[in-house]
């Protein structure tokens, strides 16, 4: 009798994932290779977006937190654009980036409309990592995954559909972003602001990889700003920046202004305003001198 | 009739993402009707009364609330029927992780927060591996690094399903999931689950509450795995 109702309990539970409650960790390890072969089918039939060729992004203008319409109607932005979104705090500059981010198709509170060389993204682009047209940097920073920084990288490497190989170069060019330098044993969770930040930077650079790049004020990232945002715009990359700092705003070539949650208007970063950047990069180098000078231990002369 | 059991975990956010998918049902023309399933006591029923959709609410107590769910499966269909509803909308208590109280026909969404870590779609079980639809949620929390591991590791536990990335503050991912529904079969015929809930049968379940071994019979397994009967 005892003998049969096992054998049943065995029967009906062999469904389940999980086969018995306590697993060693050689258990564990053989579940996790067959979970990595299964996803590679996935890999297999990936397909990417054109690295060059025309890319057209255009933003329709909704409604702001009031329900009025959007004062700027349409933008259209192309490859190699650095494009700013200003405005304070509440007005709505995560939100519009949140828009870009998911494509709206005026399925969002703000009822805007995110169109890609003049049409609406499929489904595939829309949420399908590997065909995301979009990486974007957020304005968190840190990570909540209970993994290490290694193990954690060569996981979104696979996500993506790349080469978890990339995981190494990812810490390498985030150890040139941040005084602290990144370990790959290191737990996700213990990395600070700085070193969270510079990682996220390198995995989108390295990783992600899309031809469009939202940023959300890497101004409070203690990182080196300007080098980082370099580094996003790369080659021929629509890059979209949320900030406060005059410096990024400046290296834009047009800012949205943003105001109660609509678009008020776009400024076209003028010739003055190109001499004026020339200023606060200069400045902005001596304080960053001063700062080095200061974390090394030193006197300030 | 169509029918759409939403599972997940408490906290994970399943209310806030079926309030806003009920907004989008109305605007579509749908008309939904609502049972909130619970085990001793709930509010969200007055959360979703707001919204103007017939609302009932079923407390499990002494039973099981997903074992609840499953057998009166009936009944809610049928006091959905009466309100005119055609779809009807069973949000259940979310507690424990063995059960996926899925009927074959109904359409499984299973919502799950991303904030709890890239190892919980493991974790998660029948609940995920079997349900049509993963709703994310929380992805503005964390970086869209991790939300695209965390959607990774959930196709490793469930390999064919719909991935939806939705924040039940903003009703981010609300539309697609309103049109998911509203594309999903009707039920007809009779219903099977898409997977056993687990073996109950011991002398906890009749209300035993000594905790030593020597006072349990039923069918019971061990801390090392081990499964057996004992008894008469």
């Amino acid at each position: 009798m005892s003998q049969t109702m096992i054998e049943i309990a065995n029967r009906t539970t062999n469904q389940t994932i999980e086969q018995t409650t306590i697993q060693t960790v050689d258990e564990l390890e053989s579940q996790t290779i067959s979970h990595v072969a299964s996803a590679d089918s996935h890999a297999a039939n990936r397909t990417t977006y054109p690295a060059t060729g025309p890319l057209r992004l255009t933003i329709q203008g909704g409604v702001d937190k009031s329900g009025h319409s959007d004062a700027v109607s349409r933008i259209e932005i192309s490859r190699g654009e650095i494009i700013g979104i200003v405005g304070p705090t509440g007005s709505g500059k995560s939100t519009l980036i949140a828009d870009i981010e998911q494509f709206a198709l005026g399925d969002t509170p703000s009822g805007r409309r995110i169109l890609i060389n003049g049409s609406a993204p499929g489904t595939a682009q829309r949420y399908d990592p590997r065909k995301k047209l979009v990486a974007q940097l957020s304005q968190n920073m840190h990570f909540l995954a209970d993994m290490y920084v290694g193990e954690f990288l060569r996981m979104h490497a696979k996500s993506r559909g790349k080469d978890p190989g990339l995981a190494e170069k990812v810490i390498e060019l985030a150890n040139t972003l941040t005084g602290e330098p990144i370990n790959p044993d290191y737990q996700l969770t213990i990395l600070s602001g700085g070193q969270s930040r510079a990682l996220m930077v390198a995995d989108i650079a390295v990783i992600s990889d899309s031809p469009i790049v939202l940023i959300d004020e890497i101004e409070n990232a203690g990182i080196k700003k300007q080098e980082a945002l370099r580094l996003l715009s790369g080659e021929g990359k629509i890059v979209v920046v949320v900030t406060h700092d005059p410096m990024l705003a400046l290296m834009a070539t047009r800012r949205i202004v943003m105001k109660n949650g609509g678009m008020t208007k776009v400024i076209s970063t003028s010739a003055e305003e190109n001499r004026i950047f020339k200023d606060i990069e200069r400045v902005d180098g001596w304080l960053m001198g001063l700062r080095e000078t200061i974390r090394q231990g030193e006197v300030v002369a | 009739m169509k029918m759409v059991v939403v599972a997940g975990t408490p906290g994970s956010g399943k209310t806030s993402v079926l309030m806003h998918a009920v907004k989008d049902l109305i605007r579509e023309g749908a008309k939904p009707a609502l049972v909130k399933i619970d085990c001793m006591w709930t509010e969200d029923d007055v959360r979703f009364k707001r919204l103007g959709l017939p609302v009932a609410v079923g407390l499990s107590k002494d039973m099981c609330p997903d074992h609840y769910a499953i057998y009166n499966v009936d009944e809610m269909l049928a006091w959905a029927a009466a309100q005119g509803a055609n779809i009807l909308l069973n949000e259940t208590a979310g507690l424990c992780l063995r059960c996926a109280p899925y009927p074959d026909k109904a359409l499984a969404i299973c919502v799950i927060d991303v904030t709890t870590g890239p190892n919980s779609p493991l974790k998660v079980g029948p609940l995920l591996t079997t349900a049509d639809a993963a709703v994310m949620t929380k992805g503005d929390l964390v970086s869209q690094a991790e939300r695209e591991v965390f959607r990774e590791r959930i196709l490793e536990a469930n390999p064919g399903c719909r991935i939806i990335e939705a924040n039940g503050l903003t009703g981010k991912g609300s539309a697609e999931l309103a049109e998911l529904m509203m594309s999903w079969p009707d039920i007809a015929g009779e219903m099977m689950l898409r997977h056993n809930p687990p073996l109950a049968i011991c002398t906890l379940c009749t209300g035993e509450l000594r905790v030593s071994k020597e006072h349990h019979r039923g069918m019971l397994r061990h801390l090392d795995g081990f499964m057996e009967y004992t008894g008469e």
